[in-house]
Order: structure tokens, then C-alpha cells, then sequence
């Protein structure tokens, strides 16, 4: 959550200008983890939306696909091992990319949030300059 | 008294064109699969996108 917060705090609250579109999709990954403990007041920004994945759909779809997605600012590198899901990443798109089977413009992305902030600050500045 | 009713409406209308957060929404919604999600991407085509995958931890 504490990405969350930090993408909150650097990313919207510091670009209130910026046509970005976040989603922001919530899973279990640890005992303990529900749906009941949502963060609410975390990333309200009007450009976001959030859904609860119980059956982790995403998280297993992107673990699956991440390697066929080819960033072109540079992916993480280290990927998360002995999980079922890809979490605690962010994935940022350019604003030509299209979905069709899988999605095309990826900028980067990274795991976990929190180490690979800096990389998403710089892409995220330049996805939002680049007119 | 016109003046301050000035000041007012001057005032909010301030407060009005601020960015303001999205009212917190008391109920989280469920991803209707991969659909909704590749639905929502092209949606915004033309916008840059950022997907967060957490949990609430």
C-alpha cells in the first residue's frame, strides 16, 4: 500500500494537469489480505479506478504475458519468483498502445513498487509529455 | 454588503474549479475478467495508461 501512496502523492497529486488513466486492480496475495482492508482513501484521484480481483485473473494474466510485452524504456528485469501472480507492479503505457491479444505501447514496468519507483517517475514524466 | 457578497461568490467559485479527489467509494467493485480491463485500455486510447497491481497489505 505503500506504493499506493507514494503513486498518489507523486505521480497525480503532483500532476493534476496530466491526461493519464490509472487502474488500479486489488488481489489477495498474503493471509490476512481481504477486500475489507481496501485502502479507500488511498489514490481517489478522479482519474482512477479500482476493482477487486478475487480470482487474481490479471495478476495470473499478466504473470503469464510479461514477457511477450517488450518496453521500450526498459522492463524490471528481476522477475517475481514462486508467485501466481505478477503484484506489487505497475505497468505504463504509452498513449498510442492498443489491446487486441495483448496490449502494444508498454513505456516499462516494474516490481516490486516501491524499488523500481524512480524508473516510473521518469517514464511516467515523459508518457505525459510526450504530446 | 454587495461587496462581500462579491468576495463569496468570487470565493467559491474558486473552491468549485480546484481539482478535488473523487468522492471514496464505500463498496470496491469486481474485475469483470480481462475483458473489462482490455475494454478500459483502448477506452482511453490517445491517454497515457497505468496499471497498478497491489494488494492490501
Amino acid at each position: 500500500m505503500a506504493g499506493a501512496r507514494w503513486a498518489q502523492e507523486e505521480l497525480l497529486a503532483k500532476n493534476p494537469r496530466a491526461d493519464v488513466r490509472v487502474f488500479v486492480i486489488w488481489f489477495r496475495m498474503y493471509p490476512g489480505d481481504a477486500e475489507s482492508k481496501w485502502p479507500r482513501e488511498l489514490l481517489t484521484d478522479r482519474r482512477v479506478e479500482h476493482r477487486w480481483d478475487e480470482p487474481k485473473t490479471a495478476g495470473r494474466w499478466f504473470l503469464t504475458n510479461l514477457r511477450s510485452l517488450r518496453p521500450s524504456r526498459g522492463g524490471d528485469g528481476v522477475f517475481p519468483q514462486r508467485v501466481d501472480a505478477l503484484w506489487d507492479s505497475y505497468l505504463l503505457f504509452d498513449r498510442t498502445a492498443t489491446w487486441d491479444d495483448t496490449p502494444s505501447g508498454v513505456l516499462s514496468w516494474g516490481y516490486p513498487l516501491l524499488r523500481t519507483r524512480a524508473q516510473l517517475l521518469r517514464d511516467f514524466q515523459f508518457a505525459i509529455a510526450n504530446r | 454588503m454587495k461587496l462581500i457578497r462579491s468576495i463569496v461568490a468570487v470565493f467559491a467559485l474558486a473552491v468549485l474549479a480546484l481539482p478535488h479527489p473523487a468522492p471514496a467509494s464505500s463498496t470496491l467493485a469486481q474485475l469483470r475478467g480481462m475483458q473489462e480491463l482490455k475494454s478500459w485500455f483502448n477506452t482511453f486510447n490517445g491517454h497515457p495508461r497505468l496499471i497498478f497491481l497491489v494488494s492490501p497489505t
